[in-house]
C-alpha cells in the first residue's frame, strides 16, 4: 500500500485536508490553526494573569486575543462567515458548539470581571469582592474549557489515529497554559509598571516546559505503539516537511531551548540580561506551540476505507 | 419505514468509474469533488497480488460520525436513512469533513467552469451546470452524495445503479429482509467498511473471492 | 432537476465514445444536452452507461472545439511548427478541396490517401470508403486503432470465425482464458454488452484464467493471473495444445474430423494431396483404407492422425503433421520462453481440456449441441507482437482442438457473422459458406482484404502500402517505412502521395514515433485535408485545411450495429439483434458541418455522384446483407442527400414503414437471435484448419513478386508457412543481451476510461485519469524500482535502442512483472488545440519503431513492444 493517498482514486492512508495551512484553500485554511492557536494562547494568558499572577492589563490583552484574534480567524476561515451564529447550535454533540459558546462566556465574563479596572468603575462589583469572584470563577471555568475544546475536537475523529487519544485535549491545555506564561511574561518585559515576581514565572515555565517535554514523549510513544495510519502520521511528523515544525520548532525551539534558557536564567535572574533571556525563551515557547498545533493537523491521516 | 442502502458486488465491479462520472453528471459536482469514487486498492506480493477496485460513496450511516459534530445542525439524517446537508444551515466549518471515515464530504468554495477553471461558464451548459449546483448546494458549504434522493422522489434509482455498466449496484430498502440487497446480504456475506467505528454504514460490499 | 418552463426532450441515439456504439438517450433542456443516459430496453448495453458516454457531454460542449475552417499559412510543416491557422469561410474552404481533389484526380487519383479513425465505424464508410472507390483511389487506412490491432488478430478471427474476434459465451462458459485482452472487462468492443454478460458469468461461477504482464482489469477481477512475457503467448500456447494432443490426449475428434481440416493428407511437398479428379482435398477413410475427397459421400470414416499414402506420396494427416510440428514445445520449454511455470502450464492445459467437457451436449430451443464451456480468447495484446499472426492462431487453436468454436460455452465469433434475416422482410440476412476445400468463408465481411481464401496480389501493387501484394494483411505501414521512396520505385508505382483526407484520426500520434511517421509519410503530401472536431497534433503539424466536423451528438448516421462483422460492435450471444442509427441530439453550431454532408456535396461538385451511388452499392452489399431491392435503386438523377439515403437503406431493409422517421422516433428496432445464428457453427458444414495450408501458396505468390521486381527480401519469407510457430521478438534480443542497459520491456495497455488518444482533452476523464494511479503514469514494479534508484512519484525516461524516449511519472505496483513496464496508451498530448489533453500522461507511441524489424513479417501488424532503457529525468 502506499504511503499516503496522493490521487482521489487511491485506497491509502489519507491526508486531512481541512483545517491548517496547506488545506485545500491553501493560505485561508491557516486561519482554523490561528483561531486554535490564539484561543489557546489567549485564555491561557487570561488564567495565569488573574489566577495566579494578578497581572489584569495580561489578563485583558489575553481575553482580546481571544475576542477580536480568535473570532476574527473563525470568520476569515469559514466557507458562509455570515452564518457563524450556527456554530453555537449543537453543544450537546459537537465540541465546536460547546468550544465556542465558552470562548463567548469567557469574554463575556472575563471582560466583565475586568471592566471596572478600565473605565466601568460603575458596576456593582470589583476585582476584589465576592460578586467579583464570582464573575471570575465563571471567566476560569469558560477559559479552561476554551483551552481543552480544540483538543477534544480533534479526538473526537475517530478515523483519524494520530488524533483519537485523550493525549490531545491534556496537550492542548498544557500548550495553552504555556502559551499563557509566555504571553504574561511578554506583556510584563513591554510594560514597565508591572511588579511580577519573576521567579515564579520562571519556575513555573519550567514546570511546563517538564510537562510538555513528556507529553510530546508519551504522544510520540503512543502514535508509534498504534495502527498503521498512526505510524505514518508519525513518519510524518519525524521525517517529511512537517519535521521541520515538530522536531525543528516544537521540539528543539520550543522545548529544548527554553529549557536551556530557563537553566540559564536561574544563575542569572538579573536586569536586562534576564529580561532579554525571558523574552526569547517566551517567543521560543509560542513559536513550538504553534508549530506543535500545525504538526499535529499537517500529519493528521484518516485510516485507508479498506 | 423503508431504510435505503446499497448493496455493490466486487465480484462485478470492475472500476470502470462509471459511478464516478454518472454521479458527476448528475449532481454537476465541480472540479476536484467526488461524490463518487472508485478507489484502487493493492494488496500482496508479486506474483500473488489483489488489486481491488473499490467503489465508494456516502455510506449513509446509522450513526454518522458526521451529524454529531456538526455544530449547526445542517448534517440531518432523514427517516428514510439519507444523510443529507442542508446547504442553508451549513456554515463550513468542515468539522464533518474530517470526521468522515470515509472521505464522502466535500467542502466547496466555489463554483468553477472544467475547462477554465474559472467562475465564467465557458459553454452553456456550463452555464446550466453552474445554476443548477448553486440552486442544489451553494457555495462555502459541504457537500456530499444524497443517495440521489431528487431522483428517488421521481422513482427511479440512484444515477450510479443506473449507469453501472457492469450492474454491480443494488439499491434497495435494508429494512425489508425480502428486498433484493437484503438478501443479497444473506446469501452473499455482505460486509461494510469500517464497521469497527460503530457508523453502522448502509452500504454493503459482497465479497470479490 | 430542470428549471421551471423549460423545454425538455429525450433523443434516442448511439454513443460514439468508442465503437461500442450503446444505445442511449440524450436528455436535453432548452436545446442543451443535460444527461446521457442508456436506453434501458436496447440489447446494445442493456440500458447502462460508462464513464465515456456519459462525458460526451464534456466534449459536446467544450470551448476548444473548431467552429469554422481553418486554412494552414505556415508552409512549413512539423511537429513543432506553429501552422499559422487563418479563419476561413466554408465557401472558401469548399473552393480550395474542390481544386486539390480536382488536380489530384487530373494527376492520378491514386494519389489521394483516405484515413480514418476506427472509432466511428458507421460515418467512416460514408465519410471514406464510399468516397475513396467513388473517387478511384485505392490508397485507404485508419490509424493506430486499427493498425494496431487490425493484423494478426482480425485476420486469424476472420479465418477461424469469419469474424473481427472471439468472445466466450459467457452464458455458458465455465472457463475463459484471456490472452492480453480486456473482453467484458474494459473498453472497446461491444464494451457494455460484454461487461454486463462478463459479470453475470462471474457470478455464476465462470472462472477467468488472465495471462498478462500486468495486472489488468480482467486479470485483478479474474481467479488467477499468471504474469507472462510480454508478446509470448504463443509458445504457452503450443505447449497447451502439446500436451492436450500428444500427452493428456484430449481432444475433440468429432469436432476435428467434421469442423477442421484435421484430417486432410498433406503430401511430402507440404500442400494438401488432391483427387486427380475433382482436385479435391483427400483425406484417409480407415475402414475403406483409401484415400478420398473430403466430402465424398461415401465416406465413412476419416482418419485424424497417422502417415497414409494416397497417389503413391507418403501423406500425412493435417493434425499429425501439428501433433509432431508442436511437440518441441514441452512445458518446461515454454516456461523458458515465457517465464510461466511448466507446473502452471500443465494445470491450465488440462483444466482446460477437462472443462471443454468433450462429448456432452446441451439443449437450447430444442436443438441439441455440442456443450464445450471452455474458451480461449485473445486481442489486442496478443497481437501488438512480431509474431501476431502465428500467435494469435495459436491462441485460437486452442478453441478448435477441444471443439469449443462457437458451440454452447465456447469461443464465439465476435461479432456474429450468420443472420437469417429480419424476420419482418427477411431481409438483412447473411451466412457463412465453405470454397472449395471445404474451408469457412466469410460472407458478410465488409472490407477488401476477405480473410479467406487468398486473393491474387496485385503485379505490381498498386498501393503505397503494398498491401495488394500480399494476402493476408488488413493494413501495413511500408509506406511510412524509411526505405518507402526506394520500394515505390522498384514496385514500379507510377504516383506518389499527393492528397490526403483524413477523417479524425491523429497519425502523429497513434501509429509510431511521429517523427518517422513526419519526416517519411506524412511531409511527402502536396495538400492534407483533415476533418476533427478538435486541431490535434496531426492538424496542427501537417493538416493545411482544416474542417470542424460534428460531434456524434450532432449528426445522423444510419447504421452503428450493422455490419455485425468489422469494428462496428455488436452484441454476441444469445439474446437480440439490433439496428441502431445515431441522431443529432442537438443541432451544430452553425459552421459545423457533419463530414458526410461535406463529402456528398464534393461528390457532386466532383462530378462523382454516379461513382458514388456505385459504391454505396457495393457497401450496402457487403455490409447490410444484400443489394438494394430493385424499388428501392438509386435515382442518379437525385443529388447526393444523407437522409434520403439513410432513409433508402432503412426502408429496403425493415420495410416501408421503418424508414427514417420511425428510427428518429424509436432510435433503433430490435429481434430475437436464433440458436441457429448464435451457434451457427453447428448448423453450417465449414472447415477451420489446423494446418495452414495456401498460406504457403500465397507465401510463394508475393515473394515471387518481390523477387521480380528486386526486393527479395522484403519480409523474412519463411513466415509463410502453415503451422503456427512462437517466434521472439527483436526487443528480447536487446533486453536480455548481457550489459544491457535496455534491459526493460515496455508495453502499453488499454484503460477503460479512453478511446485511443481521441478522450484526453474530455475534463471529467482527465479528472479521473489523474486521481487514479494507473491512467497517466508508468507502472514499474517496486524490485525493479529498487534496482534502478527511483521512487514512487519520480519522473523518468524510458527510451529505445534509437535513442527515441518518452517520459512519464513511477507508480509502483507489485501487479507487474518485474523486468516490464506498463503504459496506458495513448496519452501525452502536445497540441494547443486540446489543452486538457495536453501535458496529461505518458506518450508510448515515441517508441514504436515504423520499419521492418518490427513488423510481422505475415500479417504486416506493428510489433509495439520496446526493450527500454530506464532512467531518472534531471531535475524531477
Amino acid at each position: 500500500m502506499p504511503e499516503v493517498q496522493n490521487r482521489e482514486m487511491m485506497c491509502a492512508p489519507r491526508l486531512q485536508q481541512e483545517w491548517g495551512f496547506g488545506g485545500r484553500r491553501k493560505i485561508r485554511d491557516g486561519a482554523l490553526l490561528i483561531a486554535l492557536f490564539l484561543g489557546g494562547i489567549g485564555a491561557g494568558q487570561f488564567v495565569v494573569s488573574t489566577w495566579i499572577f494578578n497581572y489584569p492589563l495580561s489578563a485583558l490583552i489575553g481575553l482580546l486575543f481571544v475576542a477580536v484574534g480568535k473570532s476574527a480567524a473563525h470568520l476569515i476561515y469559514l466557507g458562509r462567515p455570515t452564518r457563524f451564529f450556527r456554530l453555537f447550535l449543537k453543544p450537546r454533540t459537537s465540541w465546536i458548539s460547546r468550544g465556542l459558546i465558552f470562548m463567548v462566556i469567557l469574554i463575556i465574563f472575563g471582560g466583565g470581571y475586568l471592566a471596572p479596572l478600565y473605565g466601568f468603575d460603575w458596576l456593582p462589583w470589583t476585582t476584589e469582592d465576592l460578586l467579583g469572584k464570582l464573575i471570575l470563577a465563571v471567566a476560569l471555568m469558560a477559559a479552561f474549557i476554551v483551552m481543552i475544546y480544540d483538543g477534544f475536537v480533534l479526538a473526537s475523529c475517530k478515523s483519524i489515529s494520530s488524533w483519537h487519544t485523550m493525549l490531545l485535549p491534556v496537550m492542548f491545555f498544557a500548550y495553552a497554559i504555556a502559551g499563557g506564561v509566555a504571553m504574561t511574561a511578554i506583556t510584563f518585559i513591554f510594560d514597565s509598571d508591572a511588579s511580577l515576581s519573576v521567579e515564579s514565572i520562571v519556575s513555573l515555565d519550567l514546570v511546563l516546559l517538564a510537562a510538555m517535554g513528556a507529553l510530546v514523549a508519551f504522544y510520540i510513544i503512543n502514535l508509534a505503539s498504534s495502527d498503521i495510519t498512526a505510524k505514518e502520521s508519525l513518519r510524518r511528523l519525524l521525517f517529511s516537511r512537517t519535521a521541520f515544525f515538530f522536531i525543528g520548532l516544537s521540539i528543539l525551539a520550543g522545548l529544548m531551548i527554553p529549557l536551556a534558557l530557563t537553566a540559564m536564567h536561574q544563575m542569572e535572574s538579573e536586569g536586562a540580561i534576564a529580561s532579554l533571556l525571558l523574552g526569547i525563551s517566551a517567543v521560543l515557547e509560542l513559536a513550538g506551540d504553534i508549530s506543535i498545533r500545525h504538526s499535529i493537523l499537517k500529519a493528521g491521516l484518516h485510516a485507508p476505507v479498506f | 419505514m423503508v431504510r435505503y442502502g446499497l448493496v455493490i458486488d466486487l465480484k462485478r465491479c470492475t472500476g470502470c468509474f462509471g459511478c464516478v462520472i454518472a454521479c458527476k453528471a448528475e449532481h454537476q459536482t465541480p472540479p476536484k469533488v467526488f461524490w463518487a469514487k472508485v478507489l484502487r486498492s493493492e494488496s500482496g506480493k508479486y506474483p500473488v497480488v489483489n488489486r481491488q477496485p473499490l467503489p465508494v460513496l456516502c455510506m449513509h450511516c446509522k450513526e454518522p460520525a458526521c451529524k454529531d459534530v456538526c455544530p449547526t445542525g445542517a448534517t440531518k439524517q432523514r427517516e428514510d436513512g439519507i444523510v443529507v446537508v442542508d446547504n442553508k444551515l451549513c456554515v463550513g466549518c468542515r468539522y464533518c469533513v474530517v470526521a468522515c471515515p470515509y472521505g464522502a464530504r466535500y467542502f466547496v468554495e466555489k463554483w468553477k467552469d472544467y475547462f477554465t477553471g474559472k467562475d465564467q461558464p465557458s459553454s452553456k451548459y456550463a452555464e446550466y451546470a453552474k445554476k443548477k449546483w448553486l440552486a442544489e448546494n451553494d457555495r462555502g458549504v459541504v457537500t456530499k452524495c444524497n443517495f440521489c434522493s431528487e431522483r428517488l422522489e421521481k422513482d427511479l434509482k440512484p444515477a450510479c445503479v443506473e449507469a453501472c455498466p457492469a450492474e454491480a449496484r443494488t439499491f434497495g430498502d435494508l429494512d425489508d429482509p425480502e428486498s433484493e440487497a437484503s438478501r443479497l446480504i444473506k446469501k452473499r456475506r455482505g460486509f461494510r467498511l469500517k464497521e469497527e467505528l460503530g457508523t453502522d454504514p448502509c452500504v454493503y460490499y459482497l465479497p470479490s473471492r | 432537476m430542470s428549471p421551471p418552463n423549460s423545454k425538455e426532450k429525450v433523443v434516442k441515439t448511439s454513443c460514439g465514445m468508442c465503437y461500442g456504439t450503446c444505445t442511449i438517450r440524450a436528455r436535453t433542456c432548452d436545446d442543451i444536452v443535460v444527461g446521457i443516459e442508456g436506453e434501458p430496453d436496447s440489447p446494445q448495453g442493456y440500458g447502462n452507461v460508462c464513464a465515456k458516454g456519459i462525458s460526451s457531454i464534456m466534449q459536446l460542449y467544450d470551448p476548444n472545439r473548431l467552429d469554422y475552417p481553418l486554412l494552414r499559412t505556415n508552409p512549413e510543416k512539423g511537429l513543432d511548427v506553429d501552422p499559422e491557422f487563418k479563419r476561413i469561410s466554408w465557401a472558401e474552404a469548399l473552393d480550395i478541396m474542390e481544386e486539390k481533389l480536382r488536380d489530384c484526380l487530373n494527376r492520378d487519383r491514386r494519389g489521394l490517401y483516405c484515413c480514418s479513425t476506427p472509432t466511428f465505424p458507421s460515418e467512416r464508410a460514408y465519410n471514406i470508403i464510399c468516397f475513396q472507390r467513388a473517387f478511384g483511389t485505392p490508397n485507404y487506412y485508419v490509424a493506430g486503432g486499427g493498425l494496431h490491432c487490425g493484423n494478426g488478430p482480425h485476420m486469424v478471427a476472420g479465418m477461424y470465425h469469419a469474424s473481427w474476434s472471439v468472445i466466450p459465451d459467457y452464458k455458458y462458459c465455465n472457463l475463459a482464458i484471456y490472452w492480453g485482452c480486456s473482453k467484458g472487462h474494459g473498453a472497446g468492443h461491444a464494451a457494455l454488452v460484454a461487461m454486463k454478460q462478463a459479470a453475470d458469468a462471474r457470478e455464476r461461477g465462470m472462472r477467468l484464467i488472465v495471462f498478462d504482464p500486468f495486472q489488468s482489469a480482467q486479470a485483478s477481477a479474474a481467479e488467477e493471473w499468471v504474469p507472462i512475457k510480454v508478446g509470448t503467448d504463443a509458445a504457452v500456447a503450443l505447449s497447451m495444445t502439446n500436451l492436450l494432443l500428444n500427452e493428456y490426449k484430449i481432444f475433440d475428434s468429432q469436432y476435428l474430423k467434421t469442423k477442421t481440416n484435421a484430417p486432410y493428407l498433406v503430401g511430402t511437398d507440404g500442400l494438401y494431396a488432391r483427387d486427380e479428379k475433382t482436385d479435391l482435398p483427400l483425406v484417409w477413410d480407415p475402414i475403406e483404407k483409401i484415400a478420398i475427397p473430403f466430402n465424398d459421400k461415401n465416406l465413412k470414416d476419416a482418419a485424424l492422425f497417422g502417415d497414409h499414402e494416397a497417389h503413391g506420396d507418403k501423406c500425412k494427416t493435417s493434425l499429425e503433421i501439428l501433433r509432431n510440428h508442436i511437440k518441441k514445445y514441452t512445458p518446461e520449454y515454454a516456461s523458458k520462453i515465457s517465464d510461466v511455470p511448466a507446473n502452471t502450464i500443465r494445470r491450465v492445459a488440462k483444466e482446460f481440456g477437462e472443462e471443454a467437457r468433450i462429448g456432452s451436449t446441451i439443449m437450447i430451443d430444442g436443438h441439441e449441441l455440442p456443450y464445450r464451456p471452455a474458451a480461449s480468447i485473445y486481442f489486442r495484446g496478443a497481437g501488438g507482437h512480431y509474431n501476431q499472426a502465428w500467435q494469435c492462431v495459436s491462441l485460437i487453436l486452442l478453441n478448435h482442438i477441444i471443439g469449443c468454436g462457437d458451440m454452447p460455452g465456447g469461443a464465439l465469433a465476435f461479432g456474429p457473422p450468420v443472420h437469417l434475416g429480419y424476420p419482418g422482410t427477411g431481409r438483412l440476412g447473411f451466412n457463412v459458406e465453405p470454397d472449395r476445400d471445404g474451408l469457412l468463408v466469410a460472407k458478410s465481411w465488409p472490407y477488401a482484404h476477405l480473410p479467406y481464401p487468398p486473393k491474387d496480389p496485385h503485379d505490381p501493387p498498386e498501393r503505397l502500402d503494398l498491401q495488394d501484394m500480399f494476402y493476408v494483411p488488413t493494413y501495413t505501414t511500408i509506406m511510412m517505412w524509411e526505405n518507402n521512396e526506394e520500394l515505390w520505385t522498384k514496385f514500379k508505382i507510377p504516383y506518389r502521395p499527393d492528397v490526403m483526407l483524413n477523417f479524425a484520426s491523429n497519425q502523429i500520434m497513434s501509429i509510431g514515433n511521429p517523427h518517422e511517421v513526419l519526416d517519411h509519410f506524412l511531409k511527402k503530401f502536396r495538400f492534407i485535408i483533415s476533418f476533427n472536431i478538435f486541431a490535434s497534433e496531426f492538424e496542427e503539424a501537417v493538416a493545411d485545411l482544416v474542417l470542424p466536423d460534428t460531434s456524434f451528438l450532432e449528426r445522423y448516421t444510419v447504421s452503428t450495429t450493422f455490419p455485425t462483422v468489422g469494428v462496428s460492435c455488436h452484441s454476441t450471444g444469445l439474446g437480440d439483434w439490433i439496428w441502431a442509427i445515431r441522431q443529432p441530439a442537438v443541432e451544430p453550431k452553425p459552421e459545423r458541418r457533419a463530414m458526410v454532408d461535406v463529402i456528398l456535396e464534393m461528390s457532386e461538385r466532383l462530378g462523382l455522384r454516379e461513382r458514388y451511388y456505385e459504391a454505396l452499392n457495393e457497401w450496402i452489399n457487403r455490409a447490410y446483407g444484400g443489394y438494394l431491392k430493385p424499388e428501392n435503386k438509386w435515382n442518379t438523377k437525385e443529388p447526393l442527400k444523407f437522409e434520403k439515403i439513410m432513409d433508402t437503406i432503412l426502408r429496403d431493409k425493415f420495410g416501408d414503414d421503418k424508414g427514417l422517421e420511425f428510427f428518429k422516433q424509436y432510435g433503433y428496432l430490435k429481434w430475437p437471435k436464433r440458436v441457429e445464428e448464435v451457434y451457427w457453427r453447428a448448423f453450417s458444414d465449414v472447415r477451420v484448419p489446423v494446418y495452414l495450408e495456401w498460406i504457403i501458396k500465397a507465401g510463394r505468390k508475393s515473394r515471387a513478386i518481390a523477387e521480380k521486381y528486386g526486393v527479395p527480401d522484403l519480409v523474412d519469407w519463411s513466415f509463410h508457412s502453415a503451422l503456427p510457430d512462437y517466434h521472439p521478438c527483436p526487443s528480447y534480443t536487446t533486453q536480455t543481451s548481457e550489459n544491457s542497459e535496455h534491459d526493460l520491456l515496455a508495453f502499453y495497455w488499454r484503460s477503460a476510461l479512453h478511446t485511443y488518444s481521441m478522450t484526453m482533452e474530455n475534463p471529467w476523464l482527465n479528472e479521473i485519469s489523474e486521481n487514479d494511479p494507473y491512467t497517466y503514469t508508468i507502472q514499474l514494479n517496486p524490485d525493479t524500482a529498487k534496482r534502478k534508484g527511483v521512487k514512487s512519484g519520480d519522473v523518468v525516461w524510458l527510451e529505445n535502442t534509437k535513442g527515441h524516449k518518452t517520459q512519464g511519472r513511477v507508480y509502483l505496483t507489485e501487479g507487474i512483472k518485474p523486468d516490464h513496464v506498463g503504459i496506458a496508451a495513448c496519452a501525452g498530448h502536445w497540441a494547443k488545440g486540446q489543452p486538457i489533453a495536453k501535458g496529461k500522461g505518458v506518450f508510448f507511441n515515441e517508441l514504436i519503431e515504423v520499419d521492418k524489424e518490427h513488423t510481422c513479417p505475415l500479417s504486416l501488424g506493428q510489433d509495439i513492444c520496446v526493450a527500454v532503457k530506464l532512467y531518472k529525468s534531471e531535475g524531477s
